[in-house]
């Protein structure tokens, strides 16, 4: 069954065409990695698919909505309630510590519970660093941290733009093996990246070359 | 934020101390605009309850003084400054019989001083119990019996208590009652019938030469009533007429209020511009402040929208930031204007040279209020620009852009 279907996708910023005609199904538990040079359409197309841009031509289907058609109120809805986001840069915030980091994305979800924001943070291994500051944990766990936040509020749709390109070989191995136990358990996960050994992780590798989909390729592992 | 729960106002808190001095700036703008606000709201009503309170116990008409005395007479009316100047005591009936003149009363003031054989320094007025018409009225309610010798009543600014006895020149007197708050020179003064105060003034032969010691026949002022169909300024041009050649001089009631009206008006009209200033600078600087910081903050914005908050979230949560700013400000300037003008209202009366009366609690309560829902508004204002300017952003693109 299919969670994200993208029909005839394109996006044009004035006279520059960051994608054209994208076509792609991601079925429901598939781990899927999105490689391409810079300026390939990556990031467009991770901001399609994460509703935080609208494609200017095309539909994008997820969980049976057209989202292509949203408001942008219902985007930072169908965002909140169907996806979670890891970024390169974490993007946490630095003031609260890495259990409000987790609970703030619960609260704007519905209503904070630091009872699960923990259990959160003991599943990517930082219970010990739950009342630490961003500053004070290092890259690695900061990037548990933001995991352990996409993961709060149960979404569909795991989305990762270049979650590993931060890291040090220990740490890449730790987050990769994190979304190993997700996949395992079901998750639906979209992963952005340069690195071709983390895209071989994935099930399917769909390579961007000038804003087309060049070659998709079918993992052996 | 341990042990609290996660809500905007948390974060706002979290925000806020994030940027210590920055909030503290802030906080302290609109604590010197409620400072002014109320401070100067209670001056002003303070003043114009004085100028009420003196245009309806005024009484006289017109008051005769010796010439060059006109400005004293003010200061003892207005703020009990201790005044001695005399004249002779048949000025009294010598006005009495001028034409539009219907009553007329003497007193003499004494000045007591600054040393051991007195209680205060202060002014005592001695009156004619017999021929009063502006004294007597205020002490009907305070006082049951006519002010028998060696009687005073005092001012409600002067702390003695009514059967306690205050000591001028080595004498004691007995205090028999106490005025009500004027908002006048009286609120600080003395008064007595004249036999005592003639008898204070033979006490103080001891210690100084007194011109009442030694010529008992001078009296400092004559109070005047003028006949109905006649105007205070033509009285008192037949007044001068007559006896200006003889040292007398007056000072008209209405014009002194409508000078003292004057004085009023421009200081009132000088703190209206004061907190108009000091509106304009908050809320401006304000306005600046906010679009700068969530300039700044738009990465923050941004992923706090990709975690789902909607646009009316995020201006929640700016106006909760500039709401708490606008909270602990006012606070603080009604706190810091209250601790100023209650305790030192006596000082401030004096240093404004007008007459002063401080509105009931009631009343100090409405425009408490009144200046902090004025100066708690500044804060989601100002902000309020800043507020709908957020989220208009790529949200994606400007996470990006701090990477």
């Amino acid at each position: 069954m299919n969670l994200l279907k993208l029909k005839d996708i394109s996006k044009i910023y004035g006279s520059v065409k960051a994608l054209q005609n994208i076509d792609l199904q991601v079925s429901q538990g598939e781990w899927l990695a999105i490689m391409g040079p810079s300026g390939s359409g990556k990031t467009t197309m991770m901001n399609i698919i994460g509703c935080m841009d609208k494609p200017s031509n095309g539909s994008v289907v997820l969980d049976g909505m057209n989202i292509a058609k949203e408001s942008a109120k219902s985007l930072t809805n169908i965002r909140r309630d169907k996806i979670g986001l890891i970024f390169q840069q974490f993007h946490l915030i630095n003031y609260l510590t890495a259990l409000e980091n987790v609970m703030v994305a619960q609260y704007y979800h519905s209503m904070p519970d630091e009872k699960e924001a923990l259990q959160a943070l003991e599943r990517v291994g930082l219970g010990d660093r739950a009342k630490h500051l961003p500053s004070q944990l290092s890259g690695g766990e900061q990037q548990r941290v933001c995991i352990a936040r996409a993961l709060i509020n149960y979404p569909m749709l795991i989305l990762a733009d270049e979650p590993t390109g931060n890291l040090d070989e220990t740490n890449e191995k730790i987050v990769l093996d994190i979304f190993k136990q997700l996949h395992q358990d079901g998750s639906t996960i979209i992963v952005v990246t340069h690195d071709p050994e983390v895209a071989e992780e994935a099930q399917r590798t769909v390579v961007l070359e000038h804003g087309r989909i060049s070659r998709i390729v079918r993992n052996e592992k | 934020m341990d042990n609290k729960p996660l809500n905007t106002v948390n974060i706002a808190f979290h925000t806020l101390k994030r940027k210590p001095f920055r909030t503290t700036g802030l906080i302290l703008l609109v604590a010197l605009f409620a400072f002014t606000l109320f401070g100067g709201t209670v001056l002003s009503q303070s003043m114009e309850n004085g100028m009420d309170n003196l245009s309806k116990r005024m009484g006289a008409d017109i008051l005769a003084v010796p010439y060059g005395y006109e400005a004293d007479i003010q200061s003892a009316l207005l703020r009990g400054e201790p005044s001695t100047f005399y004249f002779d005591a048949d000025t009294t009936e010598k006005v009495e019989s001028v034409e539009g003149v219907e009553a007329v009363s003497p007193q003499l003031y004494i000045a007591t001083l600054s040393a051991g054989c007195c209680s205060y320094p202060l002014q005592l007025i001695g009156f004619d119990p017999k021929t009063d018409f502006i004294i007597r009225p205020w002490m009907s309610g305070s006082l049951e019996h006519s002010l028998a010798d060696g009687e005073i009543v005092i001012g409600s600014n002067i702390s003695a208590k009514v059967g306690q006895k205050l000591k001028f020149f080595d004498q004691t007197y007995l205090v028999a009652a106490r005025l009500d708050k004027t908002g006048m020179g009286f609120d600080n003064s003395v008064f007595m019938n004249l036999t005592t105060a003639k008898q204070v003034v033979w006490n103080s032969e001891r210690i100084q030469a007194h011109p009442v010691a030694e010529n008992d026949n001078l009296i400092s002022s004559v109070i005047i009533k003028i006949k109905s169909g006649y105007t205070g300024k033509d009285v008192a041009n037949n007044i001068l007429q007559a006896y200006a050649k003889e040292g007398v001089h007056v000072v008209v009631a209405k014009n002194m209020i409508s000078d003292i009206s004057g004085s009023l008006r421009g200081l009132t009209t000088y703190i209206l511009i004061l907190a108009g200033v000091l509106l304009v600078l908050a809320v401006g600087v304000l306005i600046i402040v906010f679009s700068v910081t969530l300039n700044g903050r738009k990465r923050e914005f941004s992923i706090f929208r990709v975690l789902g908050a909607t646009r009316s979230k995020l201006v929640k949560l700016i106006l909760c930031e500039s709401c708490l700013i606008s909270i602990f400000g006012t606070a603080a300037g009604i706190t810091a204007a209250a601790l100023v003008v209650f305790p030192f209202s006596t000082y401030i009366s004096t240093l404004l040279g007008l007459p002063y009366l401080q509105p009931s609690p009631g009343v100090l309560f409405l425009m408490a209020a009144l200046s902090f829902l004025i100066s708690f508004a500044t804060g989601p204002i100002a902000s309020a620009y800043a507020a709908v300017q957020i989220g208009s952003s790529e949200i994606y693109t400007t996470m990006k852009e701090g990477e």
